[in-house]
Parts: structure tokens; sequence; C-alpha cells
């Protein structure tokens, strides 16, 4: 079966771009541009996994995590890929964390290791 | 110099005598053989010490004594009596004689008297001596005394700050110069009323805290002056106590501390700044790497589409560096203006033509209700300077059109020029997502920014600096899920 990979990212050029790159490694994707909607697909979608931007302008990247984490029987990986500098804002329990700009190889290595294929 | 000693006497022999004796013992010795001639002799060799015999025809010693004391009371006068003259003896002494001596006259008990009579004298010199030192040191210290009383005047007045001596009234005893030339004449207002136009001292008013504790304190305020300016003042007050060590009165002084504040505002914001601008960057260069992957995917599987969308990413984040870089560059160096002659109604085309695509792409309608084309206004501005100012306010306001979730509205950018007065007024309206109001005063000073990766905080700062070294003003009023509307008003010369 299909991983489900919920990109969360304010920035559409961004999700875009995970989108193509999961699209064409044989992910299938949904991408969110704010918390909200992050938070509508994840329930809706239940994703094997979630990359997650930190700062973003309606609500943060970790205010979202807290919501989502609470949710029963949570246990879906999340890499967190932010521009921020130090891991005062970053999730300790994040599977990885990636600072941008990203290596793409990489990210897609982790993303294999971490979905265990 | 030798002692002048005046020798009256009528009896020769005890004349001759007594002149021997002095002679030898160094003093300068003249001789009258009655009182008449003594007293002419007082006058003109003005003696140190006159012995006179009591008895003397014309004027006798007693009458002589008198006279000279009447004269010249530094003169000391010994008087030489005979066997019951005592009585005129004591009246002698009365008189302020030295001593008198008995006849037979012994050459022991003249030495006893001479040496009186000179003991009084070198006392009284000593006396004049150390009075004179004395008022000389009280003049000196006196004018010493003056001296630091005007430098103390000076320094209070010339000091570049204000000083002002405050009762436990809150009234102003005392003031200096930058006071007076601030607020005029003083004396006996109260400090919060004059200073702060305050009803009574404030919370943290600090020479309140110096009148209950007698220690020194400091705070910082605001001051907005009369030509509406708003100022940062550092207060210090420190306790003046009387004799008995109770604070009566408290100083204080304040320094403007503007410069400095706006200096450390502008550091703040400079480290605020760099972190923005290197999440900014972060983001931009990862949007690149994604314009650049989608054009590569796309031409593996021959996706024009996918490729056009690549392109358009790069596109804009190529735009957006370009921005922030010259952003980062006009806002690194205080440069000059450089005025020219620009005509409104063509600047204003101008920014609506550069504007006119991301406006489209966004769907967002433009309203211009602009000066007419022949009107011919022109002002004097720093053309780049001012057209990036309104183009950053521009873009914020596509931006908040563009957060805007609810289809059905329909997205509108008014832009209104006016000329009123002698400025002209751009006015720059958005129905996009609005501002709260606790944020309406950070859009400018605090590099803030609302739209996450999309925004680097440096857009509106630089564009209120902008308007500023025009001489101009640049507000902002908006209500959140409504408007946003920024003025700009700015002065045609």
């Amino acid at each position: 079966m299909t991983n489900k990979i919920l990109i969360v990212d304010d920035d559409p050029a961004i999700t875009k771009y995970l989108e193509t790159l999961m699209m064409d490694n044989g992910y299938a994707t949904c991408t969110a541009n704010d918390g909200e909607q992050a938070e509508v697909l994840f329930k809706q979608e239940s994703p094997d996994l979630v990359t997650l931007d930190i700062a973003m302008p309606d609500e943060w990247g970790t205010r979202f995590y807290r919501k989502i984490s609470k949710s029963r029987g949570f246990n879906t990986p999340v890499i967190v890929i932010s521009g921020l500098a130090g891991r005062k804002f970053s999730i300790p329990k994040a599977a990885a964390f990636f600072a941008k700009p990203f290596d793409a190889d990489e990210l897609l290595a982790k993303v294999k290791e971490v979905l265990d294929e | 110099m030798a002692m002048k000693v005046l020798l009256a006497a009528a009896e020769e022999i005890a004349l001759k005598a007594i002149k021997k004796c002095l002679v030898h013992d160094g003093y300068e010795v003249h001789t009258a053989d009655n009182g008449v001639a003594a007293s002419r002799m007082v006058e003109t060799l003005l003696p140190d010490i006159v012995i006179t015999d009591i008895s003397m025809p014309e004027i006798g010693g007693v009458d002589l004594l008198r006279w000279i004391k009447k004269k010249n009371s530094n003169i000391e006068v010994i008087m030489i009596t005979g066997y019951g003259e005592l009585k005129l003896a004591i009246e002698s002494l009365k008189m302020d004689a030295v001593d008198f001596i008995t006849r037979p006259v012994n050459m022991d008990i003249v030495a006893i008297a001479m040496k009186r009579a000179v003991d009084r004298i070198l006392t009284r010199e000593q006396l004049a001596l150390y009075t004179e030192n004395l008022e000389s040191l009280v003049r000196e210290k006196t004018r010493e005394l003056e001296t630091s009383e005007k430098r103390y005047v000076q320094l209070f007045n010339e000091s570049p700050a204000y000083i002002s001596i405050i009762d436990r009234n809150f009234r102003i005893v005392e003031f200096n110069k930058q006071i007076e030339k601030q607020f005029g004449n003083v004396t006996g207002r109260c400090c919060y009323k004059t200073f702060k136009q305050l009803d009574e001292p404030y919370h943290n008013c600090p020479v309140r805290k110096t009148f209950q504790d007698g220690m020194n304190h400091t705070a910082e305020i605001d001051v907005t002056l009369d030509d509406g300016s708003v100022r940062n003042f550092f207060l210090q007050s420190s306790a003046i106590a009387d004799a008995g060590g109770r604070v009566d009165h408290v100083m204080e002084m304040t320094t403007d501390v503007t410069v400095v504040h706006q200096l450390q505002e502008h550091l703040a914001a400079l480290g605020l700044h760099i972190s923005s601008i290197s999440h900014g960057i972060k983001g931009m260069l990862t949007g690149l790497d994604g314009g650049q992957y989608l054009i590569s995917s796309g031409i593996e599987k021959k996706d024009m589409q996918l490729i056009q969308d690549g392109w358009d990413i790069a596109r804009e984040k190529i735009a957006q560096i370009r921005k922030m870089v010259l952003d980062i560059l006009m806002h690194s160096k205080d440069r000059p203006l450089a005025r020219e002659k620009v005509n409104v109604f063509d600047f204003v085309q101008e920014l609506v033509t550069v504007m006119d695509t991301k406006m489209k792409k966004n769907s967002i309608a433009l309203e211009l209700d602009s000066l007419k084309p022949n009107s011919g206004v022109v002002i004097e501005i720093d053309r780049q300077v001012l057209f990036s100012a309104l183009l950053a306010i521009l873009e914020n306001a596509v931006d908040a059109c563009r957060a805007v979730r609810n289809i059905r509205t329909r997205l509108t950018i008014k832009i209104s020029v006016e000329l009123s007065r002698d400025e002209i007024v751009f006015k720059i309206r958005d129905n996009g997502k609005g501002l709260a109001r606790e944020y309406q005063e950070e859009v400018f000073s605090l590099f803030y920014s609302d739209k996450g990766a999309m925004g680097t905080g440096l857009g509106l700062f630089i564009a209120q600096r902008s308007v500023k070294k025009h001489n101009g003003t640049i507000r902002v009023d908006s209500r959140p899920g409504e408007f946003t509307e920024f003025t700009i008003a700015v002065p045609v010369q």
C-alpha cells in the first residue's frame, strides 16, 4: 500500500516542491498551508508521515503538533523542516529535523527510513 | 630698628643718668626738660615710649600723659614719681600709664618698667599682625567661596541636563537654564504638573521615592513636547538633607536620552532583523530548490504545466531575494535623499503598472482615484526611495488580500491621491485580512511580520523611514477582517 504524507508549510512554493518530490518517489500526498487546514487533513486523511514547518503565520507548527499528538493512539512520525535556527522551536519527539534549505536526497532517505520501507 | 624713647624731666641729673642707661640698652633716646617741649617732640618724633616726670612746670607729667593717650594710645608712658606722689602715680596707671618709677631712680627698676612697656608694644604689634592675617585669611576664604559658588551656579546653569530642586510639596524651588529654556520660569510650580501635565505625582516618580527613603532613584519617562514630538528622558533623583539629616529637598536631574534610545532600538531591530532575514533567505532558497526540482521533474515527464509551475516559483523566489537584497542595501546605508522634481500623476501611474501583474494574478481589483493627467502637480522627492516605500505598502496590501480565505470576498486595493494644501496625500486601502489594533503600531517600529516565511519584517520599516526622511508622515488604520488603510502624506517641497 502506498504511504501517504501530509506536507505542512505556509509557503505554497515549498508545499508544491515537496508534493512533487514525494509523488515522483511513489508517495501519496496531501498539502496544507496553515495549521487549521493541516488539522482537518490530518483527521481526514490519516497520513503515515507528516513533514512540518515551524514558523507559520496563523499557527506555529509546534502548536499543531501538540494538538495532533493528543489524539488517541497517536504514533504518526513527524519530520520537521524549518528555516529557524536552533533547536528551541523544534519538536523533541520529531523523527527528524531538517534545516532549510534541505537536501532532497537526504530527506527522501530519511522518509524511507522512518516509514520502515 | 631701635625703639625711640622720649625722656622728659626738669631734673638734669636724673635725665642724664637714665639716658645713659637706656642708650646702653640700645634705645634711641631723646630728651626734653619741660612738658611743653616734650609734647612738641611727641608730635615730631613719634616716640614708642615716653618716660616723664610727674612734676614739671607748666605742663605736668599727668597732663602730658592724658594728652599723649588722647593723641596716640599706642605710645607707652612711664611716670617718674617723687615721694608722696603715690596718689598721682595711681591716677596715672588708671590713665593707662604702663608703670611708674619712684625717685630716687633705681636703674634696675627703670629696666623693669621699660621691659613692661616694650612687652606691651610687642604684644600689641603681634595682635595687630595676627588680626591683619586673620582678616586677609577671611578675605581669601570669602573670595574662594564666592568663586566656588559662582562655579557651582555656572555648573548648575550650563549643565546640559535639566536640573531642579523640589521641596516636599513637589514644588520647584530652584531650576537651571535648561529648564527655563524649555518651560520658562517655573518657580513654585508643581513638578509633575509642569513636566508631565499630571494632577499628582505618578506611580513610579523617583522624587517621591527619594523623599520616602532618602536614597537615589532613577526612572525613564517619555515626554510629549509642545511640538508633538515624543522624547525619552532619564531621571535621577537625590536627597538634599537639612542640618538635622531630614530630607527636605530633592534634586532631580533629567537627561534627554532620545538619541540613545533610537540607537538601542536600532540595534535591537538589527538583531531581530538579521534573524528574520536569515530565516527569510532560507525559505527563499528552499523555494528556489523547489522551482528547480519542478522544472527538471517536468522536463523528465514532459509535463509543461509542471515546468511552468516550477518556473513561476523560481521567478517569485528570485524576485523576493532581489527585493530583500535591495532592501538591505537601502537600509544598511543612510544615504542622503537625491531629490528631483517628479510629476505625481506619472509617479502613481508607474506604481500601478508595476503592481498590475501581481494584482491580476491574485484576482485583486484596483480602484484608482488619482490626480488628473494634466493636473501638473509636481513634488520634489527622492523618486527611488519613495517609490520603494509605496511599493512595499502595496505589496503588503496584496499579501493581506491573499490571506483572505473567503472566496466570495471581492478583493480590492484602492489607491487615492490628493493634493491637500502643501502636501500630497497617498492612501492605500485594501479589504484584506486587516490588523489587530495592538499590532498597528508594531507594523512600523519593530520588524514585525505576520507573514511567516513570506515576510522579513523589513518592508514597512524602510517605508516608514523613507517617508520620514521626506519630512512626511505615515500612519495605519485597520480593522481585522475588514480593511487596512495606510495614509502617507509628503510635503510638496
